[in-house]
């Protein structure tokens, strides 16, 4: 008796495993965002371009951690990933529509932005946009989700948006 | 195929040790434990030299050797103890089925010399200040040829055993426990050769960081099955000595042991289906471990709960190897409850693998003191500091994982300490008390299993 029960359990167990394991495109299927990010290459020097002309027109005065803080007008606006910092720090207002380009100026970084619906690799090379209009005030992380280097566990930003 | 044997899984083991695979159980075991002990010693000088003014007496420029040392930590602490402790098993096992007869019998003598060898070699490049360290997961890396050559030779040292322990299945009688080491033994080789397609995969020219995050990104998570087989292994080890029954039936139990390696079996085809450094690749990994390595530890759980619940009036708490086996279950039940919980890169997901690594980790060492030590002659009647030790490493570990956890809420980063952490909530220094104070006390417990099993180990007779 207690045989056929355990020879019964195996077989269900067997059977359920291999049904799982058959499943395994659905899984992936389901683990896969719809794309929410385009990309379009770009070399790092004119990224840094536009970071920096964006950086100079609407720069706060306020810094954190010695990155700048910018609050830029509804549209494109640009942020640089690079060993172990997202520049310059955003700072975004309920209700607007960004147009959200960040790019990578040295290696593989990873772009995990829940805020956005992102989650991404950034290769050096490609700029990826995702659309952004924050719905309520509040710091929003950004973080890297790639290992990158020693500090690559620091690599984080709070995305600020304002009522 | 046999049902439960009648002399328990201890007794029928002893009974097929010869002198040589005693030698190469005595060999692994201590290797497991001493690299234990090493890990705690680099700790030691971890601490040291982050203390201002001692840190002035310590032999090597204290940044460099910070990271090295903390990379030589966690590859002693986690992959030398782990494979240590899966070469004994394996022995072990391949003793149980050859009954003397062992085929390819001098593949366990070189793994062994050559497991040994490669754990020496892994320590130069910390102690000599070569190469540049990197955190990447499952197997940090100090970058240099010295380190990547003692990681080659510990992996074909424990390869070699396993290779043997299969060869040795064909025409063997093999019970549930030896099919559960055996899927271990399959899924090590798996890993092997993920290890080996990553390192052909990934393009010339990759950066530093990024190489060494996909050459053991595969590999690793195959490595998760070995350590969820052996810790399943374990369970069904300390439940037959302890209540003289094992969770499930022999049927089920290799059906459990078969899923593992069925799940591993698409890992090498992901090397052909997506490149290598894309997001992709590195998901599909994440996925496998994800849907993979829920279903067996869920059914020997419910196993192991039938079980206690039949012998409700009658358990043997004062008895070290049960206590192991509860708090082992218990820290891991936790950490998979926190799995459904995971964050991409916060506090919450180190307080996930810290509770079930602490699961797996129990296991093994109670598996030292109620299977290991018994068979190698070098058993203990004192149950009580015994006892205390998995007292203190299961609810240090609790303790640890819990405040990691709820500091994840609050997102202090991991992988850092001091004044980086930027403490300025009352939750997280809460916290991150919680985490120090569980982290001293399983500290402790871990500190007393390496003095008893290594003491135990060298003892002259
Ligand atoms: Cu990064």
């Amino acid at each position: 008796m207690a045989s056929f029960l355990d020879r019964l359990a195996a077989v269900v167990f067997a059977s359920a495993a291999l049904a799982l394991f058959a499943a395994m495109p659905i899984w992936h299927r389901v683990a896969e965002s719809p794309e929410a990010e385009s990309r379009q290459t770009i070399s790092a020097r004119d990224f840094s371009t536009l970071v920096e002309a964006m950086t100079k027109a609407h720069a706060t005065g306020e810094a954190e951690g010695g990155v700048p803080i910018v609050h830029p007008p509804a549209g494109d606006v640009y942020v640089i990933a690079r060993r172990f910092e997202f520049t310059p720090i955003l700072q975004l207002d309920v209700g607007r529509t960004y147009r959200l380009h960040i790019a990578s100026t040295d290696v593989v970084h990873g772009f995990n932005f829940p805020l956005g619906k992102a989650e991404t690799l950034l290769v050096p090379g490609w700029a990826t946009t995702v659309t952004v209009t924050p719905t309520h005030p509040g710091l929003y992380a950004m973080q890297c989700s790639e290992y990158c280097g020693l500090s690559h566990s620091r690599m984080k930003a709070r995305v600020r948006v304002m009522p | 195929m046999r049902d439960a044997p009648s002399p328990g899984y201890r007794e029928t083991s002893a009974l097929s040790l010869t002198p040589a695979s005693k030698r190469e159980l005595r060999g692994w075991s201590g290797l497991a434990v001493a690299a234990l002990a090493l890990a705690g010693v680099l700790a030691l000088l971890l601490a040291l030299s982050r203390t201002p003014k001692i840190q002035d007496f310590l032999p090597w420029p204290v940044q460099e050797f910070f990271y090295r040392a903390l990379v030589t930590h966690v590859v002693f602490s986690f992959v030398v103890w782990f494979l240590g402790v899966l070469g004994a098993l394996m022995v072990l096992t391949t003793a149980r089925l050859a009954m003397g007869q062992t085929r390819a019998r001098r593949l366990g003598t070189v793994g062994l010399g050559a497991g040994a060898l490669g754990c020496l070699i892994l320590l130069a490049p910390a102690l000599l200040n070569w190469g540049e360290p990197s955190l990447n997961n499952y197997v940090p890396v100090v970058i240099h040829p010295v380190f990547y050559a003692g990681l080659v030779l510990l992996a074909l040292g424990v390869g070699m055993v396993a290779v043997r322990l299969i060869l040795n299945l064909p025409g063997r009688e093999v019970g549930p426990v030896d099919w559960g080491i055996a899927a271990a033994a399959a899924a090590y080789l798996v890993a092997l050769v993920c290890f080996g397609l990553a390192l052909i995969a990934i393009p010339s020219g990759t950066g530093e960081a990024l190489f060494n995050e996909r050459l053991f990104w595969g590999g690793g998570h195959v490595l998760q099955f070995v350590n969820t087989a052996l810790m399943l292994v374990g369970w069904s080890v300390l439940a037959e000595i302890t209540l003289g029954e094992m969770p499930l039936g022999p049927w089920l139990s290799a059906a459990v042991a078969g899923s593992l390696v069925l799940f591993v079996l698409p890992a090498p085809v992901f090397y052909a289906l997506f490149d290598v450094l894309s997001r992709e690749h590195r998901d599909a990994f994440t996925q496998m471990l994800w849907y993979g390595l829920a279903p067996q530890p869920v059914v020997m759980m419910a196993g192991l709960a039938r079980l206690l619940y039949q012998r409700r009036t009658a358990l043997p708490w004062r008895d070290p190897a049960f206590v192991g086996l509860v708090l082992s279950v218990g820290l891991f039940a936790v950490g998979g409850l926190f799995g459904f919980f995971l964050g991409v890169a916060d506090t919450r997901t180190p307080s996930h693998y810290h509770a079930v690594i602490g699961g797996v980790n129990l296991a093994a060492m109670a598996l030292y003191f109620a299977l290991l030590l018994p068979l190698l002659g070098r058993s203990s009647r004192r149950a009580g500091p015994i006892r205390w030790q998995f007292h203190l490493y299961g609810f240090g570990q609790l303790l640890f994982s819990v405040g990691m956890f709820l500091a994840g809420e609050a997102g202090v980063p991991r992988k850092t300490a001091g004044a980086e952490q930027g403490l300025d909530t009352i939750g997280k220094v809460v916290s991150m008390a919680m985490t120090g104070t569980g982290g001293i006390i399983a500290v402790m417990g871990g500190v007393m299993f390496v003095w008893m099993a290594l003491s135990r180990l060298m003892a002259r007779r």
